[in-house]
């Protein structure tokens, strides 16, 4: 049938000569050079090396598929596809793997498990004090297991551990929205990762990789209506629908962008989510493998020029 | 001649298989036992004898899990339900013994039936009752002729209900064979299962319009096999309705006032 | 094990509940499904199958058993699933058993009770030797709704299966088999009996058809229904309670769907197997 479209999944040679803010490519795809574990790096002398780098003899060689990274004297290489390595100040997105003593721990898609502490989050009525043994009990109360939360990087220890904290208001549990999961490199770091998209839904970009697809009912104007009638009802469930098909639209929007290795950013999910509305792609059929591929080229070519 | 005297090939299956005649009318069940407390040790247990199969289901729980799960159950906010089934080495006819390969845990068989008891029993059970807890069914199937896991159900809710482990119900059970002359025979025995063409087992919670298991094998049209549940869950119903009568009578017997 | 939180949970049953599913489709739509025939050439018939993200591989070796004296049986067929570690990790240790018996047995029980390859060509000697059909099934790839995905493969990689020509002789009571030598001299297998598996998922008042992962996570109970052409059924399993009523709805769903379904499967067979 259509196994041949089975290597477009692959990522698409990079086209280095974007160079727009909004790029399809991502960020880390516009320098230029490929190296392969083994391959040298070609090098002045005296340089730093960095991650994905070793020394053997008088070569110095790459240890990862990636690309060359070059910062003043400091040489490393970046991972393509590599797990989250994470910085201080990330936003980021995980899952609650485990609740321990004064501790939960998070999957964010890093090597190790982070780990946020009772005392690193806001408790309930933003009251500053000590946590007591009745808030270690209601641990569960404020995240259970299995739980999405949105955190922020605090602290990176010596061994790699992550400490998260959710000290202020936009950070937290996460309700009433979808999950996916991309490539984290394909997140760029930004000054902003809660973004609001003109067609209503809010995504939390989190640098890990992993996104939150909502709506935001504070800022939506479908304030609830109580008591409401029967044609109202119908109304209410109608615009909930529509509702949740935009975050739908905008969740397959992201994982177009994801399985043909692009950028991920509030402009290129809206690019993606206008043109599947300009060409009556209903929501059911966007994933489909010759639609993808259909949004792909155009998305590619229309950039290119 | 001497070991087939014997032996367990006395009268061999074949033989038995050709003359078979069913001694009952198709619609009736065997001659069904129950009973409670058979075993002392456990929580709840219960005994449950259909003809000539036999199984007994003992409960133990709701206690602390022995072994961890991936999931961590210590601290999870619901229970858990497990399963072990054992087919006794003796339970059926044939000369190799099902236990040959004693050591090497649970064949195949066992492990489904496994299975099979736990996913029918867990949206009965009300798990979210017991936060951190583990309650463990072990069920031995002591002789195996026909109809087992019905047998087994009507054990294993024996055994909880003794246990005084929370239900929504008492959990139902039967078996239906189609015979190859399109006969619907209720509660087959075990040549009746091997001949059948279609067996047909239902597991359903007696005081709700729903069924909790389906397990069908066997060629049928849908009509045919919506005719078949149809039959499955009526007979079903009469059975719970004997259980409940039966746990009925055991309170009474067990009333301090009584003693 | 795959984890949904208790929001995710709530959200994609809202969304059930009016009528979509999380990933766009509607409640009975079958994720984007293609296959590949003849992808092993050790084997006798083979085929890849990928069903949304769920992917496997099977492959068919024929050869002829010897059989029990009394047995009237002309054919076997033996499954095994193989769920190796790389495809998932949840695939170690007992789990990966429990899985693949499960799959084993179902698969097996439908074939058998369809009596799929049950013709008077394919018989050898009665009593004495009979074919022995070997379906491997590799999973390459877990994304839910495994069964269906191993049923159709099974189906397509039987489907480009070749026996061999076989000429039987006597000689006072002892048979002789001889294999023709001709490599082309193969006969195909008649599969318009072989059924494919429908999943439902049972998610909230809701049943979806093909369930994800994420949906079989949160489900409550499932059905299983081995159909074939005619709308036969050859296999139930269902677990999660269920209405008598809705089953009966189901039925209907799965007699029109199974039979759009197998129709577009083979048609995919003939156009790959042609392309190649």
């Amino acid at each position: 049938m259509d196994w041949q479209q089975e290597g477009m999944k692959d990522p698409p040679v990079v086209q280095s000569l974007l160079q727009q803010e909004t790029s399809f490519v991502p960020s880390l795809a516009k320098s230029s050079q490929f190296v392969a574990p083994g391959d040298d790096i070609l090098s002045q002398e005296s340089v730093v090396r960095g991650h994905g780098t070793m020394v053997q003899g008088s070569r110095l060689i790459s240890t990862v598929a990636g690309l060359v990274e070059r910062v003043n004297k400091l040489v490393a290489v970046l991972p393509i596809r590599a797990r989250y390595s994470a910085e201080v100040g990330d936003v980021v997105v995980g899952r609650i793997r485990d609740v321990v003593s004064r501790k939960w721990k998070v999957d964010v898609n890093a090597r190790q498990d982070a780990v946020l502490l009772l005392s690193a989050v806001n408790l309930p009525g933003g009251v500053q004090r000590r946590r007591t043994y009745e808030d270690e009990l209601k641990m569960r109360e404020f995240f259970d297991q299995d739980d999405l939360i949105s955190a922020e990087v605090q602290e990176l220890k010596q061994d790699g551990l992550i400490m998260l904290h959710t000290r202020s208001l936009k950070y937290g549990k996460l309700e009433n929205g979808v999950f996916i999961a991309v490539t984290p490199q394909l997140v760029k770091r930004s000054k902003k990762h809660f973004h609001h998209l003109v067609c209503g839904v809010d995504i939390i970009l989190g640098n890990n990789g992993y996104i939150w697809i909502y709506i935001n009912e504070s800022t939506s104007n479908s304030q609830e209506m109580k008591e409401l009638s029967f044609p109202e009802k119908q109304e209410n469930a109608k615009s909930s629908l529509n509702q949740k098909l935009s975050v739908i639209r905008v969740r397959n929007a992201i994982h177009i962008l994801n399985s043909y290795f692009l950028s991920i950013q509030p402009e290129t999910i809206m690019y993606i989510y206008e043109e599947t509305i300009q060409r009556e792609i209903p929501v059911r059929n966007m994933l489909r493998s010759d639609v993808m591929y259909e949004i792909y080229k155009t998305v590619t070519n229309t950039k290119e020029v | 001649m001497l070991f087939q005297r014997y032996g367990p090939c006395l009268e061999p299956q074949s033989s038995l298989e050709e003359n078979y005649q069913r001694t009952r009318p198709n619609n009736s069940l065997r001659s069904l036992v129950l009973n409670t407390r058979t075993i002392a040790d456990a929580a709840g247990s219960g005994y449950v004898e259909l003809g000539r199969t036999k199984v007994i289901a003992a409960v133990y729980g709701p206690r602390p899990p022995l072994r961890s799960s991936k999931g961590g159950v210590e601290n999870a906010m619901k229970g858990r339900l497990t399963c072990e089934v054992v087919k006794s080495a003796y339970c059926s006819y044939s000369c190799e013994s099902t236990r040959s390969q004693i050591g090497k845990g649970f064949s195949e068989e066992e492990r489904l039936l496994s299975i099979r008891l736990v996913r029918a029993f867990e949206p009965i059970l009300l798990l979210d009752k017991y936060p951190k807890c583990s309650i463990d069914i072990f069920v031995v199937l002591l002789e195996d002729d026909g109809s087992a896991f019905t047998a087994m159900t009507l054990a294993t809710s024996l055994a909880l209900a003794d246990a005084s482990i929370e239900l929504v119900s008492i959990v139902a059970s039967a078996t239906v064979a189609i015979s190859p002359k399109q006969e619907y025979l209720v509660d087959p025995d075990k040549t009746e299962c091997e001949q059948a063409i279609a067996l047909i087992t239902v597991s359903l919670p007696l005081h709700a319009t729903q069924l909790c298991e389906i397990y069908h094998i066997g060629k049928l049209s849908a009509e045919e096999w919506l005719s078949a549940v149809q039959l499955a869950v009526e007979v079903a119903q009469t059975v719970g309705n004997s259980m409940c009568q039966f746990l009925l009578q055991e309170m009474a017997k067990n009333e301090p006032s009584n003693q | 094990m795959f984890a949904v939180s208790k929001a995710e949970k709530s959200y994609l049953l809202e969304a059930i509940a009016l009528g979509t599913r999380v990933d766009g489709r509607s409640l009975l739509e079958y994720r984007p499904i293609s296959v590949q025939v003849g992808v092993l050439p050790s084997a006798s018939g083979s085929s890849r199958l990928r069903l949304g993200e769920t992917e496997v591989l099977v492959g068919v070796k024929v050869e002829v058993g010897d059989v029990a004296e009394a047995s009237t049986e002309n054919i076997q067929i033996h499954f095994t699933v193989e769920c190796s570690g790389s495809a998932n990790a949840d695939f170690l240790g007992r789990e990966a058993e429990n899985w693949s018996s499960e799959l084993q047995s179902a698969l097996e029980s439908a074939y058998q009770a369809a009596n799929v390859f049950d013709e008077d060509r394919l018989k050898l000697v009665p009593g004495k030797f009979c074919w022995v059909f070997n379906v491997d099934i590799l999973v390459l790839d877990t994304g839910g709704n495994m069964l269906d995905a191993i049923s159709m493969a099974t189906r397509a990689a039987f489907s480009t299966t070749l026996i061999p020509r076989v000429y039987i002789q006597e000689n006072d009571g002892v048979f002789e088999l001889e294999i023709d030598d001709n490599p082309n001299a193969c006969d195909r297998l008649h599969i318009h009996r072989a059924p494919t598996f429908l999943t439902f998922a049972l998610l909230g008042n809701n049943f979806v058809l093909d369930p994800s992962l994420q949906e079989e996570t949160s489900a409550r109970g499932k059905f299983s229904v081995a159909v074939d052409t005619n709308g036969d059924i050859s296999y139930v399993y269902s677990f999660g309670l269920l209405d008598g009523v809705e089953m009966s709805k189901l039925l209907t769903i799965v007699k029109k769907t199974g039979k759009l379904l197998l129709d577009r499967l083979d048609h995919s067979i003939e156009n790959d197997s042609s392309s190649t």
